[in-house]
């Protein structure tokens, strides 16, 4: 009887004690927290304040833009939307070009690799460790280092050559087909080859979550391993696909690099190239020029703002 | 329905026997279990026959066809994973009828028939609409049952499905499971560290400890006539007692303890020096105080009341024993702890056990004509 009398006072007199000390933390939390916000708001006011700088920028004439501080509206007379038009007007085929070789490259990488990490991944076979360390070592290829291989290769595969032997239907006859459009299915080609290591990369992270007991049950049940992919692995990655797309559009659309050496100034240049051609010259046009950074990051922008949740979900 | 049978498996892995020599024949219909401590080989026999799991030496038969070298989608074999394995993009309805569209030729009417049937028989017929993850744990063993039952093949492999439901659903789901697998009589390999489900469930039960098989029986023959004291020690709950004594002519001595054996007993430990006694909780006797030779005093130490019986937990008072002696009673005899009472092994019911290689030398049983059990 005395023990539990004793131990039922310990027990009141911890539970007074822990509440006392949880009041303290609450209290001392309720100021961390605090600290966090101001640190949070401060943080977006640097982020932002660039990004308002080069919209102001590009709302106004030349003479108003050397006139006034960048992050101050322009004066009613100052106000202009002549350098988006002038923007638009230089930007507009170089952005088709991006739009015509992002999309197919995005698709071609995300499934790719996805049926590249699931041969890998759910499948078990002799050497696949190997072929993984390969795939993994391909994701830190740096660009420059096989930049002129890659060019000397686009130099002796002629794509428009090949494409106009093939079959009874020169393609290069057939209305709205441009030459330069060879050049963009090498953009294409590339980026997709590019894009793979790393999409396999993302796709296998995310396999390897999948209990393999399903792949056993789906092939006691007869499947071959390809149904399985298509049937079973495919809806289970609509997730992931969403990531890698989304992270593939940005990534190509972005790319500068081998969009510059691959179109070599044809007019099959990506948009990314076109802006710094827009930057470059001796005139600098800086509201044209912010007009022009603004029209090409729209794009990755609206992805982000339509599938940035999916893309959260994703990689959770 | 068929029969399946294990000549001289083994698996290896790289130095590790996983499973040694398995041979085995089990009959058309057959409820088999594997029971055995984790890491016995069970699950991996389980797979071999699925197919998941190369095997290193010997065959497996199923109607007299070898399919050592048949792939898993090539079996007419059904499992029932323990995490169940449903597809979680698909409907109850989708995941039943997945294995009939992949691995026969029906129409899609007829797959339709036989899922609904399935899903009425096994009561899920009004969840074929749900996905698996809005059901309960017994609902989605059910679908993953009606999964295996649909495809009607020559063989059920089960992998501890029961072990993930609560124990009341655990009991029910055992006696259906029983049902309908009488009902469909399709050869059944059910694996299990369970062993009271392999004493209500199994026609047989196989029961392995590392690799090695130790009996082959009905659970009856397992229980009654032991090969060795894993097997004696392994089935039933609680596990039966056991005493480590030395010989010498006709009495098992041990410090402070005498135990004298009948002639036919004496006869059988004749060239054993060393003799383990078993005897079954259930079988020991509880009396007021010590009566014939080989009785001996001991104090309760613990009581375990289970209502219907009592487990009572002894602690001789002049012998040394390494653990204490479980007895079973009836729940009406009323005993406290600290209670001094007489404590009696029937010679009726005591096995005997070569000290040194475990194996039995002496059932209870052996006394009068019995069928032999068929054992390794």
């Amino acid at each position: 009887m005395q023990l539990i009398t004793t131990i039922q006072e310990t027990t009141h007199e911890l539970r007074k004690s822990i509440q006392g000390t949880a009041g303290e933390i609450r209290s001392r939390e309720g100021g961390f927290t605090l600290v966090v916000q101001i640190l949070a708001v401060l943080g977006a006011f640097v982020f932002l304040l660039p990004l308002h700088a080069g919209l102001m920028t590009s709302i106004k004439t030349i003479s108003e833009f050397a006139q006034s501080l960048p992050m101050a509206p322009p004066e009613p007379g100052g106000f202009s939307i002549s350098p988006w038009l002038a923007a638009l007007d230089i930007l507009g085929p170089s952005m088709i070009n991006s739009f015509a070789f992002t999309i197919p490259a995005m698709v071609f990488s995300a499934v790719l690799g996805s049926l590249a990490a699931y041969g890998l991944t759910m499948v078990d076979w002799r050497g696949q460790v190997g072929l993984m360390a390969i795939f993994v070592a391909a994701t830190f290829l740096p660009k420059q280092a096989i930049v002129v291989p890659l060019s000397r290769f686009w130099s002796i595969v002629d794509i428009h050559a090949i494409l106009a032997n093939l079959g009874p239907i020169n393609l290069w006859a057939l209305p709205y087909i441009q030459d330069y459009h060879a050049t963009i299915i090498e953009l294409i080609i590339t980026h997709s080859a590019y894009g793979i290591s790393i999409c396999t990369l993302l796709f296998r992270g995310y396999y390897l979550t999948i209990d393999q007991e399903l792949m056993e049950a789906a092939r006691l049940d007869g499947a071959s391993i390809f149904q399985i992919y298509r049937e079973i692995i495919v809806p289970l990655s609509y997730p992931m696909f969403a990531v890698v797309l989304i992270f593939q559009f940005t990534t190509i659309w972005n790319e500068f690099f081998y969009g510059l050496i691959i179109s070599a100034g044809s007019q099959a240049a990506p948009v990314t190239v076109a802006l710094n051609d827009l930057n470059s010259g001796y005139a600098q046009l800086y509201n044209r020029q912010t007009a022009g950074a603004f029209i090409v990051a729209l794009p990755t922008l609206i992805v982000y703002l339509l599938f940035g949740d999916k893309f959260a979900e994703g990689v959770k | 329905m068929s029969n399946l049978s294990f000549n001289d498996v083994t698996k290896r892995y790289g130095d590790v026997v996983a499973v040694q020599d398995l041979d085995i024949d089990v009959e058309d219909g057959e409820f088999i279990v594997i029971v055995g401590p984790s890491g016995c080989g069970k699950t991996t026999t389980l797979r071999m026959v699925a197919g998941f799991e190369e095997i290193s030496e010997g065959e497996i038969a199923i109607e007299n066809e070898v399919i050592n070298d048949q792939r898993p989608q090539e079996r007419d074999i059904a499992m029932v994973f323990q995490s169940y394995a449903l597809y979680p993009h698909m409907t109850v309805k989708e995941n039943i009828s997945f294995g009939l569209r992949h691995s026969t030729d029906l129409s899609g009417e007829a797959i339709e028939t036989k899922v609904v049937e399935t899903a009425e028989m096994l009561g899920i017929g009004e969840l074929l609409d749900r996905k698996p993850e809005d059901l309960s744990g017994g609902q989605q063993q059910r679908v993953a049952l009606g999964r295996a039952i649909v495809r009607d093949p020559d063989v059920f492999l089960m992998d501890e499905p029961l072990s993930n439901l609560d124990a009341k659903l655990r009991a029910q789901m055992r006696t259906e499971l029983q049902h309908i697998q009488g009902q469909l009589d399709v050869t059944t390999l059910y694996v299990t560290h369970n062993q009271t489900e392999a004493m209500t469930m199994g026609d047989r039960i196989i029961i392995l400890d590392g690799g090695e098989l130790q009996q082959f029986g009905t659970p009856m023959e397992c229980y009654h006539k032991p090969n060795n004291q894993f097997v004696a020690g392994f089935i039933g709950e609680p596990s039966m007692n056991f005493v480590s004594l030395n010989r010498e002519n006709g009495t098992l001595t041990r410090e402070n303890f005498r135990y004298e054996l009948t002639e036919k007993m004496a006869e059988s430990v004749s060239a054993t020096p060393e003799v383990t006694l078993g005897i079954r909780p259930e079988n020991v006797d509880v009396l007021p105080e010590p009566e014939e030779p080989n009785d001996f005093f001991a104090t309760i130490d613990v009581v375990e009341p289970f209502g219907k019986e009592h487990n009572l937990y002894l602690d001789p008072v002049d012998a040394e024993f390494n653990q204490s002696i479980i007895a079973t009673i009836t729940g009406r005899q009323r005993f406290e702890e600290g209670d001094r009472i007489g404590v009696r092994f029937p010679p009726d019911y005591v096995h005997l056990f070569d000290g040194r290689t475990g194996n039995a030398i002496w059932n209870p049983s052996d006394n009068e004509e019995s069928v032999p059990s068929s054992t390794v």
